[in-house]
């Protein structure tokens, strides 16, 4: 016999939790054992609410008097009776209902092959190697770049090694997460985030630098960079999180930013805690770039001591605050 | 070769004075050392400030009576405490019968380091200030307090005013140790020739010579013994008029130049300069240097870890034959931020400092160019400054300067490091 309409209990975020087949009419939902859908919720009524036919054979729900009242899902309105329709939603003590009749349209079928979840391209094996080689090989030319002091081969070898070790173990543990979790590694696709990540971090400083060093006036510039290396960490977590685990991606960006603004504020408050003025050095932009003076934008040294009168301006106000406290 | 840093006669160092066989040849014949001791210990007191709260010592040193009414110099780095926080300590003076007599301080002359005070007359026996400077090689005498062991009598020999100095000194050849701050050191006659004010060490110590004692008490007279009402303050107008004298014609007209790398830079603005220059070619190090330094001997006592009027100028030269430039300019780079004179100073006396960088054009050359301004919190209208440039665009070649000047006022910094890097200019 096929069923004349579902009763489906809804979790919080209005998810299915599960379904019954009303076969017959009338059919009476309530806490009682002689209802046709029994619902275990202490403020809902043994008998709460009816599923009926009307004069004109429309189905209808009606509630049966019951202690609490049935709602609409907005909570704002009390039914008596409704017209089904094409489904309703309703709200009968602390449970959530939607009841549809069985000649309900469903949404159309998507169209595709035997669908498989994989991970493309980081699943062939040479992919996650050479990522990995390439990060560890920037690090080597980062660190051969910055130090001329030491500048063997072997010692830029060294860190690049270094460097590939590191990310091998880094993406080892999400895979064995990922392995608990979701019974698949994924061991290649979480090196591909790690070295791509490491990769993209070790670029960001020089980048920044070389605005610092043709842009001395641009306002800001370290606040930029450290957003846009926090915004690196979120997507590093982001991305480990929705290869270890099957929740929603809103729900791992959130709980990404979440864990890394945490850990950024834990960091400013540390760096606060320890600041204690210049102690006498000052602070300044001493970025240098081996840049061709024609393609470095410059002034006049008019210009230049034209702005003293503003740095004197904050020198003195800094004073004046100090003597305020 | 380091500058010479004489250190003041408050730190702790012992080594026993020991008397020089000079040969004197009579007139004005010298008298016995013994003879010298017997008549004026007792005019030099001992000079103590103390922790107003416990009552414990901060800081001894020593005075001497100018007159009949109570009045007596020392240095002004012994009370210079007192000065800053009038309302953490005191000052009293142990006299030759051991009474302690609470003194007060009258006025300073900071750039000297002399401080005139106040106590009760007791008919207290005084010194007479000579006039004049003595021929060099007479023999000397100076009285003070050494340590905690009591009035002390140290030989030692006059040998002129030191050379390359702004602020005059007198070179005593004796040996002066911590405690003889502003104690007198006297000629045959009882006279006081010099204060103790300071000493490098090995028997070369200096004093004040005794034409800014008489200035300091001629100004006292003037004022009818009054004391400054702000002594601070006064500090601090004494500080910015020294400098604006001394910096008024700095790096003006002709001044001496050295090449560096092809590059013209400015060397011994002043004759009271000392200007050294070092090259550093290690067969380890992938790069070679050269610096050039110019400092002064100058500075002006503030406070244990702040001096003002250190006046110092500095060009750097750096080339490598096996860098590439990448690697050349990220030491560039390093050298550029590191080459900063540590002018002392705590939060307490003076504010972070500030700094505008910009890539600047000057003598044909492309320069990132630094200046640096902090203010003193407490001597109003007195600044340290720090000017730097890098040459930029020569692969792996580079000059750097510096310039450093410190209780100094604005206008003048900024006149000064306008002049210092107008002179820089590069001959390719």
């Amino acid at each position: 016999m096929a069923p004349l309409a579902w009763v489906e209990v809804l979790d919080r975020r209005g998810h299915v939790r599960h379904r019954q087949r009303v076969d017959a009419l009338p059919a009476v939902i309530g806490r009682a054992y002689s209802a046709d859908v029994v619902l275990d919720d202490p403020w809902v009524s043994p008998a709460h609410l009816g599923l009926e036919r009307d004069d004109q054979g429309v189905l209808v729900v009606r509630d049966l008097a019951s202690e609490n009242g049935t709602w609409d899902a907005a909570r704002t309105a009390r039914l008596t009776h409704a017209p089904l329709g094409d489904g309703l939603t309703l709200r009968l003590g602390g449970t959530q209902l939607r009841i549809i009749p069985a000649a309900a349209r469903v949404a159309a079928t998507l169209v595709g092959g035997p669908v498989v979840e994989t991970d493309g391209w980081a699943e062939r094996p040479w992919v996650p190697a050479l990522l990995a080689l390439a990060a560890g090989a920037l690090w080597g030319i980062n660190d051969l770049l910055g130090d001329p002091e030491r500048h063997t081969a072997s010692a830029t070898a060294g860190s690049a090694l270094t460097m590939v070790a590191v990310l091998l173990l880094w993406a080892g543990l999400w895979a064995l997460v990922t392995r608990v979790v979701t019974h698949r590694a994924r061991f290649g696709a979480h090196l591909v985030v790690a070295s791509v990540v490491a990769a993209l971090s070790l670029l960001l400083p020089p980048m920044s630098e070389l605005i610092l060093f043709l842009a001395p006036a641009a306002p800001a510039l370290d606040a930029l960079a450290g957003l846009l290396g926090a915004a690196l960490a979120v997507g590093l977590l982001y991305r480990h999180l929705r290869l270890a685990t099957t929740a929603a991606r809103p729900r791992l960006l959130a709980i990404s930013a979440g864990v890394i603004l945490g850990l950024a504020l834990i960091g400013v408050l540390a760096e606060n805690d320890g600041h204690h003025g210049d102690g006498g050095s000052p602070d300044f932009n001493a970025q240098l770039k081996p840049l061709r003076a024609t393609l470095v934008p410059s002034q006049d040294t008019t210009a230049f001591w034209d702005g003293i009168p503003t740095l004197q301006g904050s020198v003195d106000s800094l004073a004046t605050a100090d003597q305020d406290e | 070769m380091i500058p010479l840093r004489a250190a003041l006669l408050l730190a702790v160092a012992a080594f026993a004075p020991r008397g020089l066989a000079a040969q004197e040849e009579a007139a004005p014949r010298t008298p016995e050392t013994t003879e010298i001791f017997r008549r004026y210990a007792a005019r030099v007191p001992k000079v103590q400030v103390l922790e107003a709260g416990t009552g414990a010592k901060a800081v001894t040193g020593s005075g001497f009576f100018v007159d009949a009414q109570g009045h007596l110099v020392t240095n002004y780095h012994v009370v210079s405490r007192l000065v800053a926080h009038p309302e953490r300590y005191r000052a009293e003076i142990l006299d030759s019968a051991g009474t302690a007599r609470a003194v007060r301080v009258l006025r300073v002359d900071v750039v000297h380091d002399l401080a005139l005070l106040a106590t009760a007359p007791a008919g207290d026996a005084v010194l007479a200030v000579a006039r004049g400077l003595p021929p060099q090689g007479r023999r000397l005498y100076a009285l003070g307090h050494p340590y905690e062991l009591g009035i002390t009598i140290v030989e030692g020999t006059y040998n002129g005013l030191m050379r390359h100095a702004l602020t005059p000194r007198i070179h005593f050849t004796g040996s002066l140790n911590p405690g003889m701050s502003g104690g007198p050191t006297l000629d045959g006659q009882g006279r006081v020739v010099g204060v103790n004010v300071s000493t490098a060490g090995d028997q070369v110590s200096f004093l004040v010579p005794a034409q800014a004692v008489s200035a300091l008490l001629d100004a006292g007279a003037a004022d009818a013994w009054r004391a400054v009402p702000d002594l601070l303050g006064d500090v601090a107008r004494q500080l910015r008029a020294y400098s604006d004298a001394y910096l008024d014609s700095m790096f003006v007209g002709d001044v001496p130049s050295t090449t560096l790398g092809g590059v013209e830079l400015p060397t011994r603005a002043a004759p009271f300069f000392n200007c050294w220059a070092d090259a550093d070619r290690d067969p380890d190090t992938p790069y070679e240097s050269v610096q050039h330094l110019c400092t002064t001997d100058d500075e002006v006592y503030l406070s244990e870890d702040l001096w003002a009027g250190v006046l110092e100028f500095g060009h750097t030269y750096y080339a490598s034959a096996t860098l590439d430039p990448i690697r050349f300019y990220a030491l560039y780079q390093d050298e550029f931020a590191g080459d900063v004179q540590w002018l002392g100073g705590s939060d307490e006396d003076l504010t972070d400092f500030r700094c505008r960088t910009r890539n600047v054009r000057q003598g044909g050359a492309t320069w990132r160019t630094v200046y640096c301004l902090r203010a003193y919190k407490r001597l109003p209208g007195l600044y340290d400054a720090i000017f730097k440039a890098a040459q930029l665009g020569r692969g792996n070649v580079g000059v750097m300067t510096r310039l450093s000047l410190s209780g100094v006022t604005a206008a003048s910094a900024e006149r000064t490091a306008r002049r210092y890097f107008a002179r820089i200019r590069w001959h390719r």
